[in-house]
């Protein structure tokens, strides 16, 4: 009987064996953890992918050393490698993979699931999303890929080495899928996983039309008959074309007070403390002048000698360590509102686009004239004020209500308001270095020079577009870094990624030979016209 | 412990009482074989007893035995012999030389013991008694320096670490390059228990486990020839690990052993002593934080010491009247670093008990390890109960099995890499001045200071500041590891039964089933008040890892006629894996001191993973011998795995080898050559990849908002890929084996040739602008071209048993990136800072790629307005080694026995940024050199002439030592710290005595030991730490910063056998 069984029992086993080889291997294989594609609905990526865009743009690294540095809001008190314009490999990487592969996608895949099933109002959110992203990835490197973007995925095509497209092709291009969202919202019904504007999708083409309005700006030098007829369009048809009434409509993320959902300033000062606000702007709002612009209280912090005081920028580590005879104290930390966990990450401002208007109505890009440009600007500056009232209001009173007394301040005006109007009566502008001073009024001969100095002082933490503003406009007047590389100059772009050179060299290469052939820091991009 | 004395005494009483009979005296003489020669030293035991003598200066022995015993003869050296008495009284014995090396009888795939004249590749075996001396915790680095080919990398003397084994260099690109472990024929898993990044706490390895008081033997298949069989994930290599059976010995036996090692630094940095903390020269503490004079700054620019400054320091007491703190001397503590370290202590208590009779036998063994890390408040314990046995049930019916059961247990084990939790940083980060006993009672309120002073900034203070040297960056050490405990509790079993039954004499039949079941969890801490979140935070890490094979295996084992021998195997196997993963966060907590995820301020961040994967094989071996001198082997085997593809999930992988023993072919026998063989060897061995690598999926962020629960998901960055291939090794293997000059030269050389093609890369970097930024595919090839050449001399052997071996082993493996996918010039496979580890095509496995200086036509650094510039991403060498050498010398005489180990690697390189930082921060030695008068940069400045042309001339601009070596030695610039890795240690030494028979004692064997491990580096080129160093176990080799120092270890151990 023994034997008998072991006589079948190997023969047996291995036809049992042959027979169940493969079974159950699809039950096994198949991802018990996380859902297939096909079950991602749009607004489950949505809030991912406005978080993740908003925190690249808002990245320590990238939008606070690079943008607020190299415009020179704000400076490096140690490490100072970024602000001396060496910056980081693995920072241009992580921003490229960050906006392609991450925020990138997961908007690129809202767009083509909503497409699918016609959603129109989150394909309209995501092209928005897309224009965003797209935008600022040409801004800070020129050509990029954009119209082959997006499509490794076999189903999609396959292209895992896009061709990069020239910026002059690509603006026209977001400003058309601007225009394609505007129209798919109109009328949408609400959107789900809003974090930016709770489902709103008239908030949503709001920002939509207002980032056109950028857009068309910025590229105005190399178009202007262009920029001039969709700007007139746009503002000749506001119930089409609605935009930013008041800074409640902005583009702004409001951060949660806790990780990993706080500001990235507050989750970088937990550990760090090697920022202070720059000199130039220090200079430029405060020292320079007879009578305080008032936003240095919102802006930086007071220093160990309780006053303002900048550190230049660019300095080595060992010269802004010894810089006014101690630089981490005697130089001020940036202002207490920005690094709060639950600080607003700006995508848009209302004083942005206010600034926008005024220099489109100045160049008659829409009409108006200066009555127009003047009334833009001022509201400019109002909003700019306005922006964040309660924290502004608290820290004014604070550090100067008992000075406002002395200056006509009732104590029971708004203290915002009377701070915007002392600054409108007494403040003024020295932004070419000190030599020349402007009054804060609108003077038609120097408008430009004025509302440019405006929007760089307004948008203060949108590092990446001020700096964007600051190539474009070349204003206000910048001295490069002290002990600054890049042969003395500040950085107009930013190098390519490393990584591309490894894994798509042959469109890289045809994407710095169309822009000059040299991959640096000084190469302008197309729109920038000196 | 007091019930298992009585275990143990009942236990010795029927050991004495099943040896009692009617006894005799024996005596007679032994003499050597070949000479006539009387040979002393000789043991001779009554088999199956405690009892025994060993024979005098003549040869003479005596003994008392019942009239049937066997009585056993052994020397070191010549071959035991076993003679049954019947009823003489007087027995001389012939002891002829042991050419065991020929008969050498070696573990092979399937567990399999096989002749090793027999095998057509190459196999080394180790000892467990080699390693059971200077007992490792973990047990892979017993194998440093032993066996040829084999590159052993431990990553730090922190308790518990990891260790990584290559065997004949890499294989896979991205995937894993270690063997297989199999313990007595069953697969273990060696995955790593947490700590693969770059900072981190590294919790050890899978094989790390495997208890060295109960490995009998190890038996090293290190190419794919040898281990086929295995299948899959037999690619690199496979370690066999026999556990002790007691099959040996036959009535009962207790063993005791205890090994007990203290542990020291085995390289600390060469610090400065002539600066203190600061910048610039300056330096007043006033709050720690930058309201001094420099004070915030954790870095040694500052006055100079013991010059009679006075400067208020940390722990200057404060003037009550003015609140300001009272200067005091600013003088130098040359120790501060190595009086932060305690002595190490590791005890390992063992005790086992074997038995058995014709029909069975039986082993219990427990261990426990007890270490105490040199590292301030770390330890590891290890406890490990092992039980096999064996019983033939009937004359046909084999029953055996294995159980092992072990228990890891750590309350903290240190964090490593750049991070306030490696306690390491800070001594790079440092003031050179600041006193460290001052620090070790972090709880002081430091009197007087009011912490109100101190300017809160976000994030920080809820708790106010610890008391520390530096309110920045750092945590008071002690704080660190006194509060952040990083702890590992493991249970862990695995095990086997196995029934064999024979059919006929010639055929038989087994069938097993094994597992390996873990559950670990790990638990980091982080009290209120760390610098790095002052709320704290708790992590709870828990993972449950089973894996079951069920194999069975049909075995025949004929000869036909005189010529012919047959040894044919069938079998097939089942392997069953499941993982499943909880990690729940307490990123800040609520209340302090309270370590539960529930005592959370924030939304808890948690994920959960499971997995499940299948491999089910069938294959056949054949092995035909000829007249026992030409021998062909051939395997076949097909896997079927459930990660692939239903179309590419079957695959099929042959071996062949062939040997013959030229001196019985032709018949040669000569005293110069006694053994010479050669062969020749061919195989693939396929394999598969991870679970779920196929399809497309979405993955869970963060979440956004307790009160809302937001889910979001993501599209993750890999590219899935629905055609998976299985990737298959190819190799080549020439080898032969010469025995000389009787028995005193035994040459084993292998010459090996191996090709990894299509590779499974598994997030192959492709451009992110596709959307991904790595995607699965098939593509590449890495070869390994190399020697191993182990060559065993014995320069004396003494008829009066004084015995020299020396082992030497030698291993050149040239390893390149062949292929690597089309339009990929790169993989990376880390990075640390702005070093990058990639393969790039063409070099060897791990180059790094980094910035060097900016070099004129020559060479030259240039430099501008006297510092150096950066200049290109260049390659910057290697972490692969070129060769790896062990030299072991062992000198026995009688029952004393000495051996020293000698471990060299040539080749390979270090990034280390305890260089970089250390010069960044002016703790280092080197940083002496230009703080008075300046530094004048080695190279060139370029010089316009003013007509546009740049000429380069020396540089001649003098800069500040601190300038000087924050721009030469940074983040940005990773050339200056690239070292060459080669070395040669002083691997061990054991000197140890071996008792026979003690007076009227029970004991059978009584051996001391004192030995030491890891005693000096006799040569390296890296500076400050020890080149042997990683931040794990994984492909991510090479980086190194705040190196947790490897420990020197030196102690004794004693074994007891009754």
């Amino acid at each position: 009987m023994k034997k008998l069984t072991f006589k079948y029992l190997i023969p047996g086993l291995i036809l049992f064996f042959l027979g169940s080889c493969t079974k159950n291997f699809d039950e096994y294989n198949t991802n018990p953890n996380s859902p297939g594609l096909g079950q991602a609905s749009p607004d489950m990526l949505l809030t991912q992918a406005i978080e993740s865009m908003t925190d690249r743009v808002h990245e320590i690294f990238l939008g606070h050393e690079m943008g607020s540095g190299w415009v020179q809001h704000m400076a490096k008190v140690q490490y100072t490698d970024e602000d001396r314009y060496i910056p980081r490999i693995s920072v241009i990487n992580n921003s490229w993979t960050s906006f392609y592969a991450a925020s990138g996608y997961d908007v690129f895949t809202v767009i083509k699931t909503a497409d699918a099933n016609g959603q129109d109002n989150y394909k309209g959110v995501g092209l928005v999303l897309q224009a965003y992203i797209t935008s600022v990835l040409t801004d800070l490197f020129g050509n990029v890929p954009y119209s082959e973007a997006w499509k490794g995925a076999v189903a999609d095509g396959g292209i895992i080495q896009p061709v990069y497209d020239t910026q002059e092709s690509i603006y026209p291009s977001i400003i058309a899928s601007l225009e394609e969202a505007n129209t798919l919202l109109t009328d949408a019904p609400s959107v789900g996983g809003d974090i930016l504007y709770g489902g709103n999708t008239l908030s949503w083409r709001r920002f939509a039309n207002s980032l056109r309005l950028r857009l068309l700006l910025r590229m105005s030098a190399k178009d202007e008959p262009f920029v001039e007829a969709e700007m007139t369009k746009m503002i000749d048809d506001p119930d089409t074309y609605p935009i930013f009434e008041s800074s409640d409509q902005h583009a702004a993320l409001q951060y949660l007070g806790s990780a990993p959902n706080n500001n990235p300033i507050n989750e970088n000062r937990k550990t760090r403390d090697d920022h202070r606000v720059s000199k130039t702007l220090v200079d430029y709002i405060y020292t320079f002048n007879a009578f305080v612009d008032w936003r240095i209280t919102l802006y930086a912090s007071l220093d160990g000698n309780d006053d303002y005081e900048g550190l230049p920028n660019g300095l080595t580590s060992s010269k802004a360590a010894a810089y006014n005879g101690n630089g981490m104290k005697y130089t001020s930390k940036i202002g207490s509102f920005y690094t709060q966990a639950s600080a607003p990450g700006m995508l848009m401002s209302y004083a942005e686009l206010q600034f926008i208007l005024a220099e489109a109505a100045k160049k008659t890009y829409i009409a108006g004239g200066d009555a127009a440009a003047e009334a833009y600007y001022l509201e400019g500056i109002w909003a700019s004020y306005n922006q964040n009232h309660d924290y502004f209001a608290t820290e004014l009173d604070d550090t100067w209500g008992s000075y406002f007394l002395t200056q006509g301040w009732d104590g029971n005006q708004d203290i915002v308001e009377f701070a915007y109007e002392h600054y409108l009566a007494n403040g003024g502008h020295t932004p070419d270095g000190g030599s020349t001073y402007y009054g804060v009024g609108y003077d038609p001969d120097n408008a430009l020079k004025q509302i440019a100095y405006e929007r760089w002082v307004a948008c203060f933490d949108q590092g990446l577009q001020s700096w964007f503003e600051w190539r474009r406009a070349d204003y206000p007047v910048l001295i490069p870094a002290e002990d600054g590389q890049n042969d003395g100059q500040i950085p107009i772009r930013v190098k390519f990624p490393s990584d591309e050179a490894s894994r798509n060299s042959v469109n890289l290469n045809a994407a710095i030979n169309d822009m000059g052939g040299e991959d640096d820091l000084n190469t302008p991009v197309w729109w920038d016209v000196d | 412990m007091k019930r298992i004395w009585s275990l143990l005494v009942c236990l010795l009483l029927f050991g004495f009482y099943a040896a009692f009979g009617q006894d005799i005296q024996i005596k007679g003489a032994v003499t050597a074989a070949e000479d006539g020669s009387p040979l002393p030293g000789v043991y001779v035991l009554i088999k199956g007893t405690n009892n025994g003598t060993a024979t005098d200066a003549g040869g003479q022995y005596q003994v008392t035995a019942p009239s049937n015993a066997t009585l056993v003869f052994s020397s070191v050296g010549y071959k035991t012999q076993e003679v049954v008495l019947a009823g003489q009284s007087q027995l001389d014995v012939l002891m002829a030389l042991d050419v065991t090396e020929v008969d050498e009888i070696v573990v092979t795939a399937i567990g399999m013991t096989r002749a090793k004249k027999a095998l057509g590749y190459a196999i080394q075996q180790v000892n467990g008694a080699d390693i059971s001396q200077a007992k490792e915790t973990n047990v892979i680095n017993s194998l440093q320096g032993r066996v040829a080919g084999a590159l052993v990398t431990s990553s730090s003397g922190a308790v518990g670490a990891s260790s990584r084994i290559i065997l004949r260099g890499v294989n896979f690109v991205g995937g894993n390059n270690q063997p297989l472990f199999v313990v007595d024929g069953v697969p273990i898993a060696n995955t790593s228990y947490g700590g693969t990044n770059n900072e981190d706490v590294n919790r050890g390895n899978g094989a790390g486990d495997i208890n060295p008081d109960d490995v009998e033997s190890f038996s090293v298949l290190k190419g794919p020839n040898a281990a086929a069989l295995y299948g899959s994930r037999a690619s690199n290599g496979v370690i066999l690990i026999t556990t002790k059976s007691g099959k040996d010995r036959k009535g009962l036996g207790v063993s005791f052993s205890n090994t007990t090692t203290w542990e020291r630094p085995f390289k600390l940095p060469d610090f400065q002593n002539k600066y203190g903390q600061g910048s610039g020269g300056q330096f007043a503490f006033y709050d720690g934080a930058g309201s001094g004079i420099n004070d915030g700054t954790d870095e040694s620019w500052g006055p100079q010491l013991d010059i009679g400054l006075m400067i208020p320091q940390y722990n200057s007491p404060v003037d009550p009247e003015t609140g300001e703190r009272i200067p005091t001397p600013w003088v130098s503590q040359p120790d501060n670093v190595k009086d932060f370290y305690d002595v190490g202590r590791t005890v390992t208590n063992n005790i086992a008990f074997t038995g058995g009779t014709e029909n069975m036998h039986f082993r219990v063994s427990f261990t426990n390890l007890n270490q105490k890390g040199m590292v301030p408040n770390t330890d590891y314990r290890r406890n490990t109960i092992a039980v096999s046995g064996s019983t033939d049930l009937s004359k046909k019916l084999n029953v055996s099995a294995s159980f092992n059961y072990v228990n890891a247990k750590s309350e903290n084990m240190p964090g490593y890499g750049y991070s306030g939790q490696n306690v390491v940083q800070q001594q790079l980060w440092f003031g050179r001045q600041v006193d460290i006993a001052g620090l070790k009672d972090y709880t002081n309120p430091e009197l007087g200071f009011s912490y109100a002073d101190v300017p809160l900034t976000a994030g920080k203070g809820i708790q106010g500041y610890k008391y520390n040297w530096n309110y920045n960056y750092h945590n008071n050490p002690y704080f660190t590891l006194y509060e952040n405990l990083n702890s590992v509790d493991r249970e862990r079993f695995f095990g086997n039964v196995k029934v064999t039954y024979k059919l006929s004499d010639w055929l038989s039949a087994m069938i097993r089933t094994g597992g390996d079941i873990s559950s670990n969890l790990n638990t980091d801490r982080v009290a209120q008040g760390d610098v790095e979140n002052s709320y704290g935070s708790y992590t709870e890490d828990a993972t449950v890892r089973k894996e079951i094979n069920t194999d069975f295996l049909l075995t025949l084992n004929k000869s036909f006629g005189n010529s012919f021998s047959v040894l044919l195997n069938v079998g097939g196997n089942n392997m069953f894996s499941t993982y499943q993963n909880n990690n729940a966060a307490a990123n800040e907590l609520a209340i302090g001191g309270v370590y539960n995820v529930e005592n959370s301020r924030v939304p808890l961040v948690t994920s959960n993973s499971r997995s499940k994967k299948a491999i089910n094989s069938l294959y056949g071996a054949a092995n035909i011998g000829f007249k026992n001198v030409v021998f062909l082997d051939a395997t076949l085997r097909n896997d079927w795995s459930s990660t692939l593809p239903e179309e590419n999930n079957s695959y099929l992988y042959p071996s062949v080898s062939l040997s013959s023993v030229l001196t019985d072919l032709f018949q040669i026998k000569s005293k110069v050559l006694n053994f010479a063989k050669v062969r020749v060897s061919w195989s693939k061995v396929g394999s598969d990849t991870d679970p779920f690598q196929l399809l497309p999926y979405a993955e869970f962020g963060d979440g956004w908002n307790a009160s809302t629960k937001l889910l979001n998901l993501y599209v993750p960055n890999t590219l899935p890929n629905g055609k998976l291939e299985p990737q298959m090794v190819t190799s080549t293997e020439l080898g032969g084996e010469f025995i000389l000059l009787d028995n005193r030269i035994r040459l084993d050389l292998t010459y090996y040739n191996s090709r990894a093609d299509n590779q499974i890369f598994l997030g192959l970097p492709i451009s992110a602008t596709s959307g991904y930024s790595g995607m699965n595919v098939n593509a590449g090839a890495m070869t390994n071209k190399g020697i191993e050449i182990r060559l065993d001399l014995t320069p004396v052997k003494m008829s009066n048993s004084l015995r020299w071996d020396i082992a030497l082993n030698f291993a050149r493996n040239k390893n390149e990136v062949a292929e690597l996918p089309e339009g990929i010039e790169s993989y990376q496979l880390g990075t640390y800072w702005d070093m990058k580890l990639l393969a790039l095509e063409g070099e060897k496995y791990g180059s790094f790629f980094g910035y060097d200086f900016e070099r004129d036509g020559q060479g030259n650094i240039i430099h501008e307005n006297g510092l150096p510039v950066q200049g290109d991403l260049k390659f910057l060498g290697s972490y692969t080694p070129d060769w790896t050498a062990g030299l072991n010398n062992s000198l026995s005489y009688k029952g004393f026995r000495a051996n020293v180990l000698i471990d060299f690697r040539t080749g390979g390189e270090l990034y280390s940024m305890t260089t970089t930082w250390g010069r960044y921060a002016g703790v280092l030695e080197e940083s002496l050199i230009g703080r008075e008068g300046g530094i004048v940069g080695k190279g060139v400045k370029a010089v316009d002439d003013g007509s546009g042309t740049i000429r380069y001339e020396p540089n001649d601009i003098v800069v500040t030592a601190e300038d000087y070596n924050k721009n030469a030695y940074s983040n940005t610039l990773q050339s200056s710290s690239v070292f060459n890795a080669s070395f040669i240690k002083l691997r061990e030494i054991g000197i140890g005595y071996t008792f026979g028979k003690i007076g009227n004692l029970p004991i059978r064997e009584l051996r001391i030991s004192l030995v030491g491990r890891n005693l000096a580096l006799l040569k390296s080129h890296v500076p400050h730490v020890d080149p042997e160093t990683a931040f794990s176990s994984g492909n991510v080799q090479g980086f190194e910063f705040g190196q947790l120092p490897s420990a020197r270890s030196i102690g004794f151990s004693i074994n007891l056998g009754l």
